[in-house]
Order: structure tokens, then sequence, then C-alpha cells
């Protein structure tokens, strides 16, 4: 991606306000690949990647006059927030099995070492998207996201204690995954 | 430094690019919604919320005179007891005016309307009452359903007051009915209680003397009571931005200015709950009685997360049990009417609850079951009044307060986020002996 300058960014959030096409057409043309991996780090089926991005992106498109112009990147990170609020919102609606499951899983220990220097984004992408549901939507949160366990909870409706031993699940099995792809492709 | 390895994830993922479906932009443009529906989708979940406290007025305005209505209806009924001179199915011709007042949410009432009651229940007396237990909760029943729930249309006064006469008439005959059982079944009863029923019979007035103090205390110092009640407390609502939703992808230190924008605003709306319960209340002397039982309360809550213009909505259902333990002191007693206090505590499990959520823009609602560990302790105090509708039938009005203390449960409720409350307490109280 090409980074915006602050002017930039700001003549886009100003065009994205009056529905100026070609404002929507730059910001789309600098964002949508981005959030492409966004959604697909929550979402593994390809449809309901593209379903949930046309949401988002229509709800960035009308929603855009809520949003405040507070420096550089500020239009990147509120955007990028509606996505990953309509992943979430999408997954919780999906009424499959439930998400995340609130039963206390057993004490893990924290992997503190998942070193993925390695691993090629293409890989890690892939990695995240075989997570099961629940643990991955906690490990995008707390990892990507930046969020702590107790903002997981209140954001996913789940008890701290579990989003943080679903947390130490989820690494688990990716510390599995990158030692299977270390063995089978490195020589 | 511990977390390094999540610095890794973030500079392999934070920009990394993928390429998006052919024709995702055309399809954006052509389910864009006309420019119009822009304000209205911003501002939504703001009206939503500015009618809250308009709700919450009008919830405690209700509570409060409902309160007051319980209170009117307790003194007129007192004021007519030394007023009115007449017979035992007068007096109860005027518990059936009073209902009515009480159904028109005027709680005033005349002394001509008292009388027109007393033809009234004369006329249904030829009618045959069927069961007395249930014509005393019927009765018992309509009577806090019209003082605590205001009727607005006109059919539904009308429906009450058929039902009101219905119900005196049967327990006129029956209180008859009861006292012959009395003297016929109860050889080895005190000497005061044998002696003192046929006298209220004939001379029903003496009711009202002084010396009635003896018969009323003696019935609700020595006899163990039931009851049921309704409670409710006022709603609640908090507001609170407890975190900020970090935007990832920005490593540049200027990304800290986007944080104000982006932070959580938890947003509570508890609704007024609701509490049902049955109460046994054993005395321990003239004054002092002891009194537990057992309680249901619902409760529901509006919770919404807000996170710049999106919002998470959960609307939370939660169901208690709880056992009460009060000890009441008399501290006036005129006639009829009784004034005390009540202070105590009580524990409650929470033993069914639920949540709905939503996330702003899509349709789905999710439900999730919630659970929680931890009972629930607090603390009460009230100021009680009450009326003895007939020797074993009381009414009682407890407005007070209440503490709820923490309980380090994770699920937000009125309790923790209003631990110190109103509380309003009504029901009726029969006497088992």
């Amino acid at each position: 991606m090409i980074k915006l300058d602050e002017k930039e960014e700001q003549k886009i959030a100003e065009g994205l306000k009056k529905r100026d096409p070609s404002a929507m057409r730059t910001f789309y043309n600098h964002y949508a690949a981005i959030f492409m991996t966004v959604c697909s780090r929550y979402i593994n089926d390809s449809d309901d990647v593209k379903d949930v991005l046309q949401d988002a992106f229509i709800k960035i498109f009308t929603k855009v006059n809520s949003f405040e112009y507070r420096g550089s990147g500020s239009l990147f990170a509120w955007s990028k927030q509606i996505i990953v609020m309509e992943a979430l919102g999408f997954l919780r609606n999906k009424k499959t099995v439930p998400l995340v499951y609130e039963e206390e899983l057993p004490e893990q220990k924290d992997e503190a070492d998942l070193s993925v220097q390695d691993v090629p984004e293409e890989k890690l992408l892939q990695m995240i998207q075989m997570l099961p549901e629940g643990y991955r939507m906690v490990f995008n949160l707390y990892v990507l996201e930046n969020k702590s366990h107790k903002e997981i909870g209140e954001i996913l409706g789940i008890r701290e204690k579990s989003s943080a031993s679903q947390l130490s699940r989820a690494k688990t099995i990716l510390k599995q995954q990158i030692d299977s792809y270390r063995k089978g492709v490195k020589l | 430094m511990k977390e390094k390895w999540k610095d890794e994830f973030h500079n392999k993922l934070d920009y990394y690019e993928t390429t998006p479906p052919k024709g995702l932009f055309e399809d954006i443009i052509s389910h864009l919604p006309p420019i119009k529906k822009e304000n209205e989708v911003a501002i939504t979940p703001l009206t939503a919320h500015k009618k809250q406290p308009r709700k919450a007025i009008i919830w405690t305005t209700a509570f409060l005179s409902a309160a007051a209505v319980g209170m009117l209806l307790l003194v007129n009924n007192a004021v007519f007891k030394t007023a009115n001179e007449t017979n035992t199915k007068g007096v109860l011709a005027k518990n059936n005016n009073k209902i009515k007042s009480g159904t028109d949410n005027a709680a005033t009432i005349s002394v001509i309307d008292a009388y027109n009651g007393n033809i009234e229940a004369e006329e249904y007396e030829t009618r045959n009452g069927s069961n007395k237990l249930t014509a005393s909760l019927k009765q018992v029943y309509h009577t806090i359903a019209a003082t605590l729930l205001p009727k607005t249309s006109s059919e539904e006064i009308i429906t009450a007051q058929t039902e009101k006469a219905d119900n005196s008439e049967t327990i006129i005959i029956n209180k008859e009915e009861k006292e012959k059982e009395e003297t016929e079944h109860k050889p080895i009863a005190p000497e005061s209680e044998k002696t003192e029923k046929p006298i209220e019979r004939r001379k029903p007035q003496w009711y009202e003397g002084g010396s009635t103090t003896t018969t009323t205390q003696h019935h609700r110092s020595n006899a163990p009571q039931m009851g049921v009640l309704i409670a409710g407390m006022p709603n609640a609502s908090s507001n609170s931005a407890f975190g900020v939703f970090s935007p990832a992808g920005l490593d540049n230190p200027e990304t800290e200015v986007v944080f104000g924008q982006n932070t959580i605003v938890k947003k509570a709306n508890h609704h007024q709950p609701i509490t049902l319960g049955i109460s046994v209340a054993l005395p321990l002397n003239n004054k002092w009685s002891v009194e537990t039982g057992v309680m249901y309360s619902h409760h529901s809550s509006d919770l919404v997360y807000e996170v710049g213009s999106i919002s998470h909505t959960v609307h939370q259902q939660l169901n208690f049990v709880g056992i009460p333990l009060n000890l009441n002191y008399q501290l006036w007693q005129r006639n009829k009417t009784q004034i005390y206090v009540s202070g105590g505590g009580s524990v409650e499990k929470m033993v069914y609850g639920k949540q709905k959520e939503k996330y702003d823009g899509t349709a789905g609602v999710t439900t999730n079951k919630v659970k929680m560990k931890e009972l629930q302790w607090g603390l009460s105090a009230h100021i009680g009044t009450s009326y003895n509708l007939t020797e074993g039938i009381g009414l009682y009005l407890e407005p007070g307060v209440t503490y709820h203390f923490k309980n380090n449960s994770e699920l937000q409720t009125i309790y923790s986020d209003q631990p110190f409350s109103f509380q309003l307490k009504a029901g009726v109280r029969f006497n088992l002996k």
C-alpha cells in the first residue's frame, strides 16, 4: 500500500462525505486489498468475505459523516474498525455452532515463543483461517487488534478468563501448524 | 517485550494485501443507499438512547404515584372505620368501594359512595359464593393490581368493578361461614377469641373502639402469617467509557490521536425489575416478627457498546430466585392500621439468564445463555404500613431502600450498576391460625 499523506487522506475523507465518486474510487483502490486481508483473517469462506467486505464498504460510505479527521491514519483506522466489527457481526449472526465456547478450557502453558518471521504471509493467513471460529476471533482481536482480554470479553460477550484460555488454545494450534510447516517445507 | 511475537504478526499481516473479488467496487456503488439516508443511519443509535431518561421518569413517577395511591387508600379506609357505623356487610362493602376507587386511580371516595357500596353488596348477597380462598386471593390480586397498575381504558375499569362486586359478595357469605366454623370447630381456642367472636357479630362497631386493639394485635402478633408480594425498583442506567479499540496496523505515534474517537462507550439501561414472592411471617412477641419466604425476580436490561459510530447491542434477561430474611418491628397501631419498620437481608441466585445480541446494521440476532455462579447478597430497610381488610387478611405497602453487594460476577446487572436503590413492596398477608 502506498501510504497516503495527511493532505490526501483528508481530501479523500471530505470527498467521501460528499459522496464524490472519484474519492470513493481512490479510497477503494488504496484500502480494499488490505481490508480484504483483514476480513479474511476472520472469515474463511471467500463468498462470505466478499459479502462482508461489500457491506462494510457501504457502511463506511454511508457513515463517513460521523467520522472526524484526527490526523494521519485516522481514516484508515476508523474504516478498518468498521471492517472488523462487520466481520464479527457476520460471524455472530451465522448461527451455526456457538462461536465462542463459554466453558473453562484446561489451563495451557502459554507459548510465549511464536516466531513467525520465516513463515510467508500467505501461509500465515491460511493458518489463521484454519483456526476454529471462536479461537480465530479471539486471536485476531488480541494479537492483531491489540485488544485486552477484558475488552474482548466485552465485545464478544464472554468472560475474560475464557478469552485468555481460547487465545492460548489458538496459539497452541498455530504453533503446531507452524512446526509442521517448517518440517514440510524446510529441508 | 514479553509479547514480541505479536509484533511479528503485525509486521507480516497489517499491510498484507490480498486481491479483492472482481466487480466488488461496482457492487458497492450499486448497493449504496441514496444520500438522504445517511443522516438517519448515523442518528439512530443516539435517538434510541435519548428516549431512555424519559422512560425512566415515567416509570419512577408511576411507581411513586402507586405508592401514594396505596397510602391514600389505607388512610381513607381508616377514616371510614371511625366515621361510619355499619354492620359487617357494610364494612365489607366499603372495601369493595375502596377497590373501585383504586381502579379509577383517583383514590378519593365520598361517604355517599360508601353507602352506595353497601346497597350494592346487599344486592349481590343472594348469589352463591364458591371458594373462600379463591375469592380472597382474587380480591387481593385485584386490589394490588388496581393500586399498582394504572388502568387506561374504560372497558378495563368496568370489568374490574364487576369482578370486585362479585368477590366482595362471596367474602360476605364466607365470612359468616368462617365465623361459624371458628366457633364450632375450635373448642380449645383461647378464651379471648371465644368471647370476642359473638360480640363482633352483634356489634361490629366495637371494632372501632379502643379495645379492638387487643383483638387485632392478638391476631397479628400471635398468628403466623403467609403472604404474597410484589416488589419493584426504579430502573437505572449507566454510561461509561471503558477502553479503546486500538487501531492496529498503524505503527506511527500519530495513531494515538485516533484513540479518542475509538473509545468504547458502554451504555446500560436496566428496566424496572419485577419481583414476586411468597412470604411467611412468624411472630416473636407483640411487637417483633421474623419474615422470610421465596422471591422471584425478573430483570431486563439493554446494554449497548459503541465504538465510534458502530454499536453492538445486547438485550439481557436475568431471572433470580432469592430468600429474604427480615425482622419487623411494630411502631404504631390503630384500629386495623399498623405502621412498622422492617430490616434484613436477602440472598439471590441467578437461575436463568440470556443475552440477545445484535450488531449494528446486521439483521440477525444471536441468543446466548449466561451464567452467574456467584450469589447476590443484599440488605434492605423498609417502613411498612399494613391494613387488615378482614380479620385474617391484611394488605401492606413497604417503601424502602436496598443495597446489593458486589458479587464479582462479570455480568452487568442493575444491582452492580446501582447497588443502592429505592424499593417498593406491596402484598397481602393471611393469618394461618
